[in-house]
């Protein structure tokens, strides 16, 4: 299988400060990797680094075979790229049916984006109702529906999720989980997603890594990763 | 003293004239003021800069020109374009490289008053230095449309600046809530980094953003020194009103233009009762604009229109 994403000894981080201590990760065509690890490990900032959120310090991201370290964001969802960040999501001032057409900013002909919306709507039945209201004024369930359609606008060959459930109930979020292999296997984009419910996404995915620190820690099937008893107790103990 | 029955009907009629001339002008200002509020969150106090300059830059092009309708459409042009890249280059200089470095609401009002004061005082320099006339106005003969009574007057400029006020508000409103650009504004307002995740250049958003207002902040002195003579401090004279007629709006386009109205109609006809009747000098009238809008704060701090209740209302 061909390499959609593939990290070599990335380091990035914020200001001066390197939270991301030399990563190498990959993510194949038509694959779920899931990214696992307790909590300030740096889940969050290895996928703003690999989508020029957060700085890059060295090290390189490529993308498709194109080395895209220092793609702006802007130009890496116009090369197929597709991220949901874990807060501050949506665009709280526009209506849903205006944060879908960002996410479809880029499709330039409003044929498309008409299609677009209508797949996303298909897929989330309940925002075709919400369309005019305000992102901002929705339940956190709504919000992550939205977060997830605005990415989905473009139809990434790749899309980077920070933990989509996070704040759900545990039912909810569960059902979005699910929602999103659906997503995947209808569309037949890679994933590479960050999941408080470690148990569940490694589950799901192909592969999963752990990060502990800014640094892999252990990678292989989901199954092996929740095979090991070590790891089970470094952090899975407490969402399993 | 008898007050003449005659002069009070139609001093009332040129004052309600004048005020709407007026009122459209400072509405028509803040709209551009309203524009760079919303979507870099800048309370920006060096706008007022843009409108005197773009009145200066009419004066310079008409006057090197015989008058007529070329001077008119050559002065609206440069008046304009000086405008818009005075806006821009106070951003690009100033306030850009503020906000890199994480610059707040605060400290970028304060540095737009710093960027004020330096194109003022240029100006002003500028003016000295080539010995320009106190006073300049464009090179373009204002009509009289229509007389009233023999003394209120419908003048070409009455025209032009209500036409224009009216036209840039709806243009405004239509480009917020229509166009895919005016909705990008509106997301890198409101989320500028999940902008630039959803595709959005924010940088050329920003430029633009700044070009429009300037070019509206350029008409806008265009149509004012067209009307009234222009001196180097003129936009910065009008500040208080561009600013009030902004707040009153609730940085809203239709409240602006709105509120711009109701201040301008309030300043030119309580000006008139109250020199006519009261004999209280007109240089006190800045005191209704005040009062306006202390009214307006205590009593709908939201502004006069608010978009977003409408919106809300929506909800299903």
């Amino acid at each position: 299988m061909a390499r959609i994403l593939e990290t070599r000894d990335l380091y990035g981080g914020y200001g001066k400060m390197v939270i991301i201590n030399g990563v190498s990760i990959y993510v194949d065509r038509g694959e779920v990797v899931a990214l696992v690890g307790p909590n300030g490990s740096g889940k969050s900032t290895l996928l703003k680094t690999i989508y020029g959120v957060a700085k890059v310090f060295k090290g390189h991201v490529v993308f498709d075979n194109k080395d895209v370290t220092y793609v702006p964001p802007e130009a890496k969802t116009a090369l197929g790229m597709g991220f949901v960040p874990q807060t501050d999501n949506v665009f709280p001032d526009l209506t849903v049916e205006e944060n879908l057409e960002m996410g479809g900013y880029l499709l330039r002909d409003e044929r498309k984006l008409r299609e677009a919306m209508e797949v996303v709507y298909n897929i989330f039945p309940q925002l075709r109702d919400l369309r005019h209201v305000l992102a901002g004024a929705l339940s956190g369930g709504q919000r992550k529906m939205v977060a997830v359609g605005r990415a989905l606008m473009t139809m990434p060959k790749l899309l980077l999720m920070d933990e989509p459930t996070a704040g759900l109930a545990p039912k909810t979020a569960l059902e979005l989980l699910d929602k999103l292999m659906d997503i995947k296997r209808e569309t037949n984009a890679s994933i590479l997603i960050v999941e408080q419910h470690a148990r569940r996404a490694l589950e799901i995915s192909d592969r999963g890594y752990v990060l502990v620190s800014g640094r892999i820690a252990a990678e292989g099937s989901g199954r092996d990763i929740l095979s090991r008893p070590d790891l089970q107790e470094l952090f899975l103990g407490k969402h399993g | 003293m008898v007050v003449n029955a005659a002069v009070v009907l139609y001093g009332t009629i040129g004052s309600l004239l004048d005020g709407l001339l007026l009122g459209s002008l400072y509405g028509l200002m803040a709209l551009g003021l309203t524009l760079i509020f919303r979507v870099t969150k800048i309370a920006n106090f060096a706008y007022a800069e843009y409108i005197t300059y773009a009145g200066y830059a009419a004066f310079a092009v008409s006057s090197m020109l015989a008058g007529g309708v070329t001077a008119f459409i050559a002065g609206l042009v440069a008046a304009m374009a000086v405008g818009a890249v005075a806006s821009l280059f106070s951003d690009e200089l100033a306030f850009k490289p503020l906000w890199h470095r994480g610059a707040d609401s605060l400290t970028l009002l304060v540095a737009s008053m710093g960027v004020g004061f330096v194109m003022r005082y240029s100006l002003l320099g500028a003016a000295v230095f080539a010995n320009w006339p106190l006073q300049v106005q464009p090179n373009v003969a204002n009509p009289v449309l229509a007389t009233i009574g023999g003394l209120a007057y419908v003048s070409g400029a009455h025209v032009a600046a209500v036409v224009a006020a009216i036209v840039t508000a709806v243009g405004m409103h239509i480009l917020f809530t229509k166009t895919r650009t005016g909705k990008a504004m509106r997301a890198t307002a409101s989320n500028p980094v999940l902008a630039r995740i959803s595709g959005i250049n924010i940088y050329y958003i920003r430029r633009l953003t700044w070009l429009l207002a300037g070019a509206i902040g350029g008409l806008a002195g265009f149509l004012y020194s067209y009307y009234n003579p222009l001196n180097p401090e003129s936009g910065w004279q009008m500040l208080l009103w561009i600013f009030a007629a902004a707040i009153m709006g609730g940085f809203t386009f239709y409240g602006a233009l709105l509120s711009g109205i109701i201040l301008g109609l309030a300043e030119a006809v309580m000006g008139f009762y109250m020199s006519t009747f009261l004999h209280i000098s007109t240089a006190y009238s800045p005191v209704i604009a005040l009062i306006a809008l202390v009214l307006v704060l205590l009593f709908r701090p939201e502004g006069v229109i608010r978009l977003e209740t409408h919106m809300l209302r929506r909800r299903v």
